[in-house]
């Protein structure tokens, strides 16, 4: 026989259950962003190296790289983590995919990385809005004010009269910089989400 | 004066089911599992009954080589639930 609840009992079981399937969507809800954010500082490391070492063109397709971790990476983890969609997915998976393929294009034809980290850091902003994660949204913010310290550098000291080595260094040191904004708007609030997101699932 | 409660709704693990799937996009029959603590069979026909009623859709599928069922709520099951949620609100609201 079908258990019957009282009135007060029926509200508290719909309170229970959104709560406890809203708190468990949101459980590693970081982790694309550490994904993609871990992967792409790596690469852009070792891209760094290589340019200041000229260790030639053909190092360039290392940046290969970060589509093909990057997207076996959300493989795995939505492998396990099938179960439920999230709302919140229905736009920010669109968003990403278009972003993403956005900036990886921009990557391969320009190397235009203050546009790849800008493109980025609105999609930051973007997704901490409409995820309501105050620490995604400022981080973003950040990442486009951050993304103006390359052009701005590149315009008052590279000039005519800039060596071939010293610009060699400039673009690696570049390399380095976007790195550290991808650090800023990924990593960072991919590991806040995580502790504050399953800090609350374990108190429920 | 008092709103009737929705019979189909006033049971404990339809209610859950249904108070999941209208905070989700969509879930399927082991999540939903999960969630409620019941069993296979008995989620099974309270799915089957919420369908009949148009309160849910179900698509059957496959992930690699295991089946399956994805349930969404529909915007009839949404409206269910809205009235449904009022009503108990009328009932309390009385009550105090």
């Amino acid at each position: 026989m079908e258990k019957q609840l009282t009135e007060t009992q029926s509200l508290e079981l719909i309170t229970a259950m959104i709560r406890d399937s809203r708190s468990r969507m949101a459980r590693n809800s970081g982790i694309p962003f550490l994904i993609w954010g871990y992967v792409t500082v790596v690469v852009a490391i070792i891209e760094a190296v290589a340019t200041k070492y000229q260790l030639g063109p053909t190092w360039q397709l290392g940046w290969m790289a970060i589509p093909l971790f990057g997207i076996s990476g959300m493989r795995i983890f939505r492998r396990k983590t099938a179960g439920a969609t999230s709302r919140h997915k229905r736009i920010l998976t669109p968003l990403w995919i278009t972003l993403g393929t956005t900036a990886f294009i921009i990557s391969i034809t320009t190397a235009h990385y203050p546009t790849v980290t800008l493109l980025l850091s609105v999609g930051c902003v973007i997704s901490g809005i409409v995820m309501a994660e105050k620490s995604l949204t400022a981080c973003g913010i950040s990442g486009i004010a951050a993304s103006a310290i390359i052009p701005l550098h590149k315009f008052f000291h590279v000039t005519s009269s800039t060596t071939h080595d010293e610009y060699t260094n400039i673009l690696a040191a570049y390399v380095l910089i976007f790195a550290a904004i991808i650090a800023v708007i990924m990593i960072i609030p991919g590991h806040i989400l995580n502790r504050k997101n399953n800090r609350a699932c374990s108190e429920s | 004066m008092f709103r009737e409660l929705n019979p189909l709704l006033h049971s404990e693990l339809r209610l859950a089911v249904m108070s999941i799937l209208i905070s989700v996009e969509n879930a399927d029959f082991v999540y939903l599992r999960e969630q409620t603590g019941a069993t296979a069979g008995n989620l099974s026909v309270q799915i089957d009954k919420l369908q009949k009623a148009g309160y849910i859709s179900v698509v059957k599928g496959f992930k690699g080589r295991m089946p399956c069922t994805t349930c969404t709520i529909t915007d009839v099951g949404i409206t269910a639930f809205e009235e449904y949620v009022e009503a108990l609100k009328s009932y309390i609201g009385a009550t105090r």
